[in-house]
């Protein structure tokens, strides 16, 4: 079978780094990379998992094996969620070991994990774990730049480039066959990736959905990457000259553009501390009311209320546990001035978020990272998604056993009495599940857009340079 | 009639210039079979731009006027049909040192859709290349061997006309002599050969016509072997011959 001019290209192309030996011997060293670094990310995953597992058990089994007690200290027992994992994280485990994932839930306490997402979702605070994604978006184009940066300047050195296109090669037959040796090799390697975890994640939340997305931005990443090798080498006359250029690229694209737009998201939108937020929450507590002072005016309003309501005068007369009621109250003004600072928080983040949306285009690395911690689940969004179902769980918790104060247990003996285990064990504790994917859709689109864009670009460079020879 | 009248290679007032300076000024020339046209010129006379017009590769960025055919077929407009015709060796013999030289002429030939009309071993026999480096890499030849697999290269095309960028330069006395005898072979065979050269002794030795590329123009020269010294060559190269 007559094989096209392209393919011809393509296959010469191969032959020649086959007989160069060093590009043949960065491919191995990346695929070995690439092997330490899935190994590394199972090991890591597996620790996770298990973690998560005993816990949840552990909890469990801890939760419903407590004795009769007061409901109050049952609230203050606590309870342990753990945050789900997609099993694609894997391949990328996002913001997972800033933000944890495990939280403990008790009366009074909003116990979300502080921390700063926009400097950590960049991979420069990620150096200690390698990872696959990080191959794809870090190493992968690195080592192709050291294998393909002649793909060009060789044959123009060499004369081949001038003697194909005066012989009648068209200039973008010539760029197609070398972009495809670059290219191919690569995504063969992502399409294996791709199989192997579509075996481990088979059967999980939007398995197909995650791994295609997932494999759309790789593959446009890497494509853009290729595309950039061919253009920069077309335009350069000097091996070194675009062996240069291209480490400048690579330089900017993954290290320098990803790190300034998240110090630059920081210093524009800061978040508070985890100290500072309690501090500014504990202020508006004392000043909305404290369940404490019998001076309060919000309380005492509550109080006269409720006595009103009872037609009683006096709280010993009330039919049910005043205390459980102003436990119930101050738990939900205590959840309301907590979750306004969560809010503030997500604010916060979610402005250094729509900044570095902004400017996303400058790093088609970073918007690689969004799309893979979106698509493996483990970015801000399913964080915040994650925290807003623990947060749910908890008040509903707690709310349950100051129900049970309120009616189970007589004010005039409230420290001595104990109410059943049973109360316990038919406590509301939904169970948290992996948000949807949807919740991340605007990173995705947007990450998506600017890997299109990423992949423009070198073909506008490689359209107006291609009839150079 | 008209088929054996019509020039193989005809330039017509071929314009090239830039933005504030004229390359090439209403350059002509006709080049018919079996003939070998040379043309000299200085460094930056315009050679190298006459050859890339004559490819159709000159700068886009240019403004080119006139035209050039190659059997009939315009370069500017029929570039595919023109380029079927013709077979450029560039200065630097373009080889690939990690194929042979018949793999690099049935590569080369694959790409261009090409099929193999004649046997390459008889080509690369005939450019004289010795036989027991036909499997070796090309990497291990020297500039006369890798130009006389890109002159097998052209023989295997069948291409009817051969453009020669600077053929001989880098190359000793033997190796001139025996590219000069392959250019007198090529011309035997009724292909047309315009060779672009600053060696006047060489291109006097295999070249029907001698041409100056000078300020642009080009022009027909005459020169005795006897009259070849120093003055003479300087004169001509300056275009006061």
């Amino acid at each position: 079978m007559k094989s096209s001019p392209v393919m011809l290209m393509m296959y010469n192309e191969w032959r020649r780094l086959w007989h160069a030996r060093i590009p043949v011997l960065l491919l191995l060293v990346l695929i070995v990379l690439w092997a330490i670094s899935a190994i590394a990310a199972h090991h890591h995953w597996q620790d996770h998992a298990r973690t998560v597992t005993q816990v949840t058990e552990r909890s469990l089994h801890d939760w419903e094996s407590q004795p009769d007690r007061h409901p109050h200290r049952v609230s203050h027992y606590g309870d342990f969620v753990a945050r789900p994992i997609h099993p694609l994280s894997v391949i990328e485990p996002g913001i997972l070991d800033q933000s944890g994932h495990l939280v403990y839930l008790e009366g009074h306490r909003l116990n979300s994990a502080n921390f700063n997402p926009a400097t950590e979702a960049t991979s420069a605070g990620r150096f200690p774990i390698i990872t696959p994604a990080m191959i794809v978006q870090w190493w992968m184009p690195l080592f192709l730049i050291m294998i393909g940066y002649a793909t060009i300047t060789g044959e123009k050195i060499g004369g081949t480039l001038a003697f194909m296109r005066g012989n009648g090669m068209p200039a973008w037959k010539i760029a197609t066959g070398k972009w495809l040796a670059l290219f191919i090799p690569l995504a063969i390697l992502l399409l294996a990736q791709a199989l192997l975890v579509l075996f481990w994640i088979w059967g999980s939340e939007q398995a197909l959905v995650r791994l295609s997305t997932m494999l759309l931005g790789q593959s446009l990443y890497i494509a853009g990457w290729c595309l950039l090798v061919v253009a920069i080498s077309w335009s350069n006359q000097q091996l070194h000259s675009g062996l240069l250029a291209l480490l400048l690229c690579w330089v900017c694209v993954c290290i320098i553009f990803p790190r300034g737009l998240a110090n630059v998201s920081q210093i524009m939108h800061p978040t508070q501390p985890r100290t500072e937020a309690e501090y500014h929450a504990e202020i508006k507590l004392k000043a909305i009311g404290d369940s404490h002072n019998p001076d309060d005016p919000h309380f005492a309003t509550f109080k006269s209320n409720l006595l009103k309501a009872h037609g009683v005068d006096r709280i010993e007369d009330l039919p049910l546990n005043y205390n459980g009621l102003l436990m119930q109250e101050g738990e939900r003004l205590t959840t309301v001035v907590y979750r306004e600072q969560q809010a503030l928080h997500e604010q916060q983040l979610a402005k250094q978020n729509a900044t570095i949306r902004q400017w996303l285009w400058l790093s088609p690395a970073l918007a690689l990272q969004y799309l893979q911690m979106a698509s493996s689940g483990s970015d801000l969004t399913h964080h915040l998604a994650f925290i807003r179902q623990a947060e749910d769980r908890r008040y509903r918790l707690i709310q349950y056993l100051n129900q049970i104060h309120t009616h189970q247990v007589q004010r005039h003996d409230d420290k001595n009495t104990r109410v059943s285990a049973d109360f316990w064990k038919k406590a509301p504790r939904p169970t948290i599940s992996l948000a949807a994917l949807d919740v991340s859709q605007t990173a995705i689109i947007t990450s998506i857009a600017v890997l299109l864009a990423w992949i423009l670009l070198p073909l506008l460079l490689l359209s107006r340079i291609m009839h150079r020879t | 009639m008209g088929e054996l009248n019509m020039p193989l290679l005809s330039i017509a007032q071929l314009s090239l210039s830039y933005e504030n300076h004229v390359v090439l000024n209403q350059v002509n020339l006709e080049l018919h079979n079996g003939e070998v046209v040379a043309v000299l010129g200085s460094n930056g006379a315009g050679k190298s731009s006459l050859l890339k017009c004559i490819l159709g590769l000159a700068d886009t960025s240019a403004n080119i006027q006139g035209d050039v055919r190659i059997a009939d077929s315009s370069v500017f407009h029929q570039p595919h049909l023109a380029r079927a015709h013709l077979a450029y060796v560039p200065e630097q013999p373009a080889v690939y040192g990690h194929l042979s030289a018949i793999e690099n002429i049935r590569y080369f030939l694959s790409l261009d859709n090409n099929p193999e009309r004649a046997e390459i071993s008889d080509c690369l026999s005939q450019a004289g290349l010795p036989e027991r480096a036909w499997h070796d890499p090309c990497q291990t030849y020297s500039k006369g061997m890798k130009q006389k697999v890109m002159l097998a290269l052209a023989l295997a095309k069948q291409a009817k006309l051969l453009l020669l960028d600077e053929p001989n330069s880098g190359l000793d006395p033997q190796a001139t002599e025996e590219l000069n005898q392959l250019i007198l072979q090529c011309k035997s065979s009724g292909m047309g050969v315009l060779v672009v050269t600053h060696d006047v002794l060489s291109a006097m030795a295999f070249s029907d016509r001698l041409t100056m590329l000078a300020s642009g123009r080009l022009q027909p020269v005459s020169i005795a072997q006897s009259s070849l010294t120093l003055d003479n060559l300087k004169r001509l190269y300056q275009g006061q011959a």
